[in-house]
């Protein structure tokens, strides 16, 4: 994919001395930037969240594998001294430099043009779908200013749009947000990631504490050797789904039971019960509207609630799960800070405009917000205290359930 | 998003609280992530998680809070003109505060509320990114921000930093000036 959008760029606008180098740090840092993901990805990364390394990312992680590891060495033997280091800049800046860094990171960048055709044919779902074709025939390079609140800084290059791409842009934006509501935030993969990082954290909790027999894992464990120090990059390139996947059948012998449980579930595919919070207020008072903002209100005590009982019961906390996230179409200019974070169509005289002043299809998108709990199967009593508790909520009344 | 068990009253009436001592105003999206993300670093927040994103430090939940206190008319969110060609966001306080005003909040608010807002980017990035063990934090901000570090900001950060530094609070700022 980068290959292709560094082709297209020196297609349009010609290649000069500089541009080869530029191009070729660029298709690097393209294919290395989640060099340093964990195993399964971002529900890994919940885990070492849990575990108190909330800003230790996979992209700090890639930053130390590419200028400090093996791939360094490759690249300094094949391409030159310094070359690493030069596509580590590129991956961490948060300002490209020009018009092929925008490659790596842009609103049509290599990673989500990549993603958005591979998710949809991996999960074979049929929403999604973008007309890659035009898009990419449709791609130029704008002159965009970097900006702080109302302060701006300066000016950089970046891929835009010409307006015959408008309908395939607001393809586009729809097909995204659909992969979230449909595949992203499936409520099976959302119930099977809070499974996965509920078990994996009580495991390394537990070998963080010195309670290794409670993790149910070997000393040996990959895993042991993470949880013991999660921020070395030897412990973290130890893991592989393979090696998640291994340890299930140590995990399901816990003697912590919650793990030992969670394991035989993510196992056996024997996962809790969804209930669409949202859904139950928005029935219970009568609202169709998916963005009425007494429904908002409602689950968001809920979720309250929740946490309220959880603390209170602390024997029966693992048994309800919560979930929330929300995702927004196209957020509107100043919402992502400046136009570097937008879609901008280039009109003629090289004035560039946002997508959403353009499409009224885009302009009148609202975001999407969801409220879950995951609930034990067969436990009575979280599934009578949740009811009881959106029955409550939904009445207005401010008793308290004592959920038992 | 796990739901923060930490959280004294709801986040979006901690939102009000922030607003309140900010002198009922901010203005700027980026200006309420950096002082409500230097409010938790110095031990006066309320339990919002930050992350570090493109603008540097950036909590979820505190967009969210945002959304629903605007949402239930606490709090007003105008969108200004700004000569850049875009638009920016002022938050104003709805009402009256939930909680009273703690001085050193209002202290350490009135600092970041007056300063640039890209210096204060500049300097709140380089005291999240020491408070999460990074040994040259200033360098560090640079290379992530290199426009924005150009033509003298990154000294001006550093100097805003000693000002924001100086203020009494629970949690010093790293000393990384």
């Amino acid at each position: 994919m980068a290959r292709t959008l560094v082709r297209l760029l020196n297609e349009q606008y010609g290649p000069s001395n500089k541009s080869d180098k530029r191009s070729e740090r660029v298709i690097a840092a393209a294919l290395l930037h989640d060099v340093g993901h964990g195993p399964f990805s971002h529900a890994f990364e919940t885990v070492i969240k849990r575990l108190g390394f909330i800003n230790l990312k996979h992209e700090d992680f890639s930053d130390q594998l590419i200028r400090n590891g093996e791939i360094s060495q490759v690249l300094t033997k094949e391409i030159g001294r310094g070359f690493s280091d030069d596509v580590a800049d590129i991956i961490k800046s948060s300002e490209p430099k020009g018009m092929y860094e925008a490659i790596v990171s842009s609103q049509f960048d290599a990673d989500r043009l990549d993603y958005m055709q591979r998710d949809r044919l991996m999960t074979g779902t049929s929403h999604g779908a973008i007309d890659f074709i035009w898009l990419l025939a449709n791609l130029k390079i704008g002159s965009v200013p970097i900006t702080v609140d109302n302060e701006l800084v300066g000016n950089i290059d970046t891929l835009v749009l010409s307006p015959k791409a408008l309908s395939a842009a607001e393809t586009y934006v729809v097909s995204l947000f659909q992969l979230y509501t449909t595949v992203y935030y499936h409520k099976t993969t959302r119930g099977i990631e809070k499974i996965f990082s509920e078990m994996l954290f009580r495991a390394c909790d537990h070998v963080r504490n010195g309670r290794l027999k409670a993790s149910g894992l070997p000393q040996s464990h990959p895993l042991v050797k993470f949880a013991k120090s999660p921020s070395k990059l030897d412990s973290m390139l130890a893991l592989d789904d393979c090696i998640i996947w291994g340890s299930l059948s140590f995990l399901a012998e816990a003697k912590d039971s919650v793990i030992g449980e969670f394991a035989k579930r993510l196992r056996d595919r024997n996962l809790f019960k969804c209930v669409d919070i949202r859904q139950r207020f928005a029935s219970a008072i009568g609202s169709a509207k998916g963005d009425d903002v007494m429904v908002y209100q409602k689950c968001s005590q809920l979720m309250l609630r929740v946490d309220e009982w959880k603390r209170e019961h602390p024997s029966e906390s693992h048994n309800v799960l919560t979930d929330e996230a929300s995702r927004t179409p196209y957020k509107k200019i100043e919402a992502s800070q400046g136009k570097l974070g937008q879609i901008l169509v280039s009109m003629p005289g090289d004035e560039l405009i946002d997508l959403s002043e353009l499409s009224t299809l885009v302009n009148a998108s609202k975001p999407y917000r969801l409220w879950r709990v995951y609930l034990h199967p067969d436990n009575a009593t979280v599934r009578d205290f949740i009811d009881r508790a959106i029955k409550d909520i939904a009445n207005g009344n401010k008793q308290q359930i004592q959920g038992q | 998003m796990a739901t923060s068990s930490k959280s004294k009253v709801s986040e979006e009436k901690f939102l009000c609280v922030i607003l309140s001592d900010a002198g009922g105003k901010i203005v700027g999206r980026t200006r309420l992530h950096k002082l409500t993300c230097l409010l938790e670093l110095t031990g006066l927040g309320n339990g919002f998680d930050f992350e570090y994103h493109h603008y540097g430090p950036y909590s979820e939940r505190l967009a969210a809070a945002a959304h629903m206190a605007t949402t239930l008319n606490l709090v007003e969110e105008e969108e200004h003109q700004a000569t850049w060609g875009g638009t920016y966001s002022v938050y104003k306080l709805l009402g009256v505060s939930p909680a009273r005003a703690n001085p050193r909040r209002v202290a350490l608010a009135k600092v970041a509320v007056d300063a640039d807002p890209i210096e204060l980017e500049l300097a709140t990035t380089a005291a999240f990114l020491a408070k999460h063990g990074v040994s040259n934090p200033w360098e560090e901000t640079e290379k992530r921000k290199p426009l924005k570090a150009s033509d003298g900001r990154l000294e001006k950060a550093k100097r805003l930093y000693l000002e924001l530094a100086s203020v009494k609070v629970p949690k010093p700022l790293p000393q990384i000036v």
